[in-house]
């Protein structure tokens, strides 16, 4: 998402350091989605989620003046979010519990009549086997596979969000591709591609 | 575009990890989407390995918790009066209180909003269209209420195309089922308020601005032709520009101030060939048109090509077609190309440029920008 206009980008989070709302609320229009999206990870409770999604914009808008520049909003919002979400969820920790995880899993595959294109018999077995195995790596190593996968994260932004070191990113994913080896050779290697591209 | 530089995508996992590609399946991005149609158009022997990505990305698709943008609304609106009431945050008074105009498209908007949210729950998907056209109404409404007395409404009920000539000598060809009030008549500024779709040429007068304001997007003009696309009941706004150049601001974003800088208030400038949508999720980004067309320019540029170098190759599809194309010269200082072409559209000559010189390109920001390791 960053990437398509950068220069609009910079400009709002230069206007909105320098005090401009209008620019602030262009902002928080921008990364509302991926937010929800991200916080409803942590919990079934969507009002806390758009709680805390508030308390990390005001916090914003109060430090606006000390605010650095950044060419990663959506990570420096995620972290903030998911630090906010672990306050509430279990008070004075920063720690995320996975005891709270909303869902049993990080991916709720759209295995539906939506998708329209995996009606044939052998990705319906494929997408069943996938889901399966995804569920029964840990929260962590979902939500590594998660940040990378669908927020685009790489191994830098991923330890920084999930406040663990670069070390503990690598086991992490060493271990989940090893269980994912066994679901489908093809599937894997797309994976396998995937996670070790970019710095992972 | 990111899509990746030098790709060849010769396995399903090269497409998987494009990140453009991934945003174009998981997130149903637009601008994505025509990226990676033209591209299955143009490397019609990958289409398999492409369609079994997609298979698998679409697998991959979660349907976890969404959020409309109708909801968002109303949760921006609670941060911002927060920031209002509480006077620990606002330290700057005048910042953070929009100018009057703001407020009254807000309020309304915020109106119709919270109606909309109370009376589709459940039906949501049948609704939306009868929310965003009763929303954007609204705004029409507002503007031809501000601007009555001295401005004239043309509407269009008949099932063709209609031209209309505005007393300041523009034309706009006035699609069907579309309307717009302009109130440069009297008035010293030429303003339109649009809901439809329409092409406007543009009178050339620097000291009068041309304005056009749709639903979510402002656009202003010095001369030009371009063509606006902004039905009250669909989600994209859509400005394309063939001649002269044009500047596009989303609405909450657009300050009449005249010494800013587009890029001061987010704005994007949009030149020929290129064009400006505003998404569904209101992020507003640059392309290049489906089919740019050659620019009317003062010598016939031809397109016949005898151990050229690839920079003057460049050179003339830059000049012909205004879109900008961007190269390492050092690398491609040995490239040349021969080649005699003419009727073939934009996209089928840089497709044949590239392939001669094995480069490949991507489209980013509305320009070119062409990946290669160079020629030996």
């Amino acid at each position: 998402m960053l990437k398509y206009s950068n220069d609009t980008l910079v400009a709002l989070w230069n206007d909105f350091r320098n005090g401009s709302s209008t620019a602030f609320s262009s902002i928080i229009k921008w990364y509302y989605k991926d937010l929800f999206r991200y916080g409803c990870k942590f919990t079934q409770d969507e009002h806390l989620v758009k709680d805390c999604i508030q308390n990390v914009f005001l916090s914003l808008w109060k430090n606006h003046a000390t605010i650095g520049e950044t060419e990663h909003v959506k990570f420096y919002l995620l972290t903030c979010l998911r630090r906010d979400i672990a306050k509430e969820l279990k008070k004075g920790k920063t720690e995320i519990s996975y005891d709270n995880f909303s869902s049993e899993s990080f991916f709720d595959l759209g295995l539906n009549a939506e998708n329209r294109l995996v009606d044939r018999e052998k990705s319906v077995e494929l997408a069943k086997k996938i889901k399966e195995t995804l569920k029964s790596l840990s929260k962590r190593q979902q939500e590594i596979i998660y940040l990378r996968f669908y927020m685009n994260a790489d191994a830098d932004k991923i330890a920084e969000i999930m406040e663990i070191n670069h070390q503990s990113v690598y086991n992490l994913l060493h271990d989940a591709l090893k269980k994912l080896k066994t679901v489908s050779e093809k599937f894997i290697i797309c994976l396998m591609f995937l996670l070790t591209i970019s710095g992972l | 575009m990111a899509a990746m530089r030098n790709n060849p995508y010769k396995t399903i996992g090269d497409f998987i990890a494009d990140t453009s590609f991934r945003d174009w399946i998981l997130h149903t991005d637009p601008a994505a989407e025509v990226f990676w149609h033209n591209w299955s158009h143009m490397n019609p022997t990958k289409q398999d390995l492409m369609e079994n990505a997609k298979e698998l990305l679409y697998i991959l698709k979660t349907s976890g918790k969404s959020i409309s943008d109708e909801e968002i609304e109303i949760e921006i609106e609670k941060i911002l009066s927060a920031i209002k009431e509480d006077p620990s945050l606002a330290d700057n008074q005048t910042s953070i209180s929009p100018n009057r105009t703001v407020i009254f498209f807000k309020r309304n908007w915020w109106k119709v909003a919270a109606a909309a949210v109370v009376a589709v729950v459940g039906v949501w998907t049948m609704n939306v269209s009868h929310k965003v056209a009763a929303v954007k109404e609204s705004s029409y409404e507002t503007f031809t209420v501000a601007v009555k007395k001295t401005a004239d409404e043309f509407v269009n009920t008949t099932d063709s195309t209609q031209r209309i000539k505005l007393s300041d000598g523009s034309t706009v060809m006035l699609s069907p089922k579309s309307k717009f009030v302009y109130s440069g008549t009297t008035s010293e500024k030429r303003e339109i308020y649009l809901d439809g779709e329409a092409i406007f040429d543009v009178a050339k007068n620097p000291s009068r601005p041309f304005i056009v304001y749709t639903n979510d997007l402002v656009t202003k003009v010095l001369g030009t032709t371009f063509w606006v696309k902004a039905y009250a009941y669909k989600k994209f706004t859509l400005v394309s520009v063939k001649t002269g150049k044009v500047s596009v601001f989303k609405k909450n974003l657009f300050s009449e101030k005249h010494d800013a800088t587009p890029y001061e208030l987010g704005g994007l400038v949009v030149t020929p060939n290129q064009m400006v949508i505003l998404d569904e999720e209101k992020i507003l980004r640059k392309k290049i048109t489906d089919k740019p067309d050659v620019l009317p320019a003062p010598k016939t540029i031809t397109f016949q090509f005898d151990s050229t170098p690839i920079k003057q190759v460049f050179a003339a599809m830059q000049e012909a077609y205004g879109i900008n194309i961007v190269f390492d010269e050092e690398t491609v200082a040995n490239c040349s190309l021969s080649a005699n072409m003419g009727s073939e559209t934009f996209y089928e000559k840089l497709n044949l440029i590239c392939r001669s010189i094995n480069a490949t390109y991507e489209i980013i920001d509305g320009s070119v920008v062409i990946n290669t390791g160079g020629c030996h």
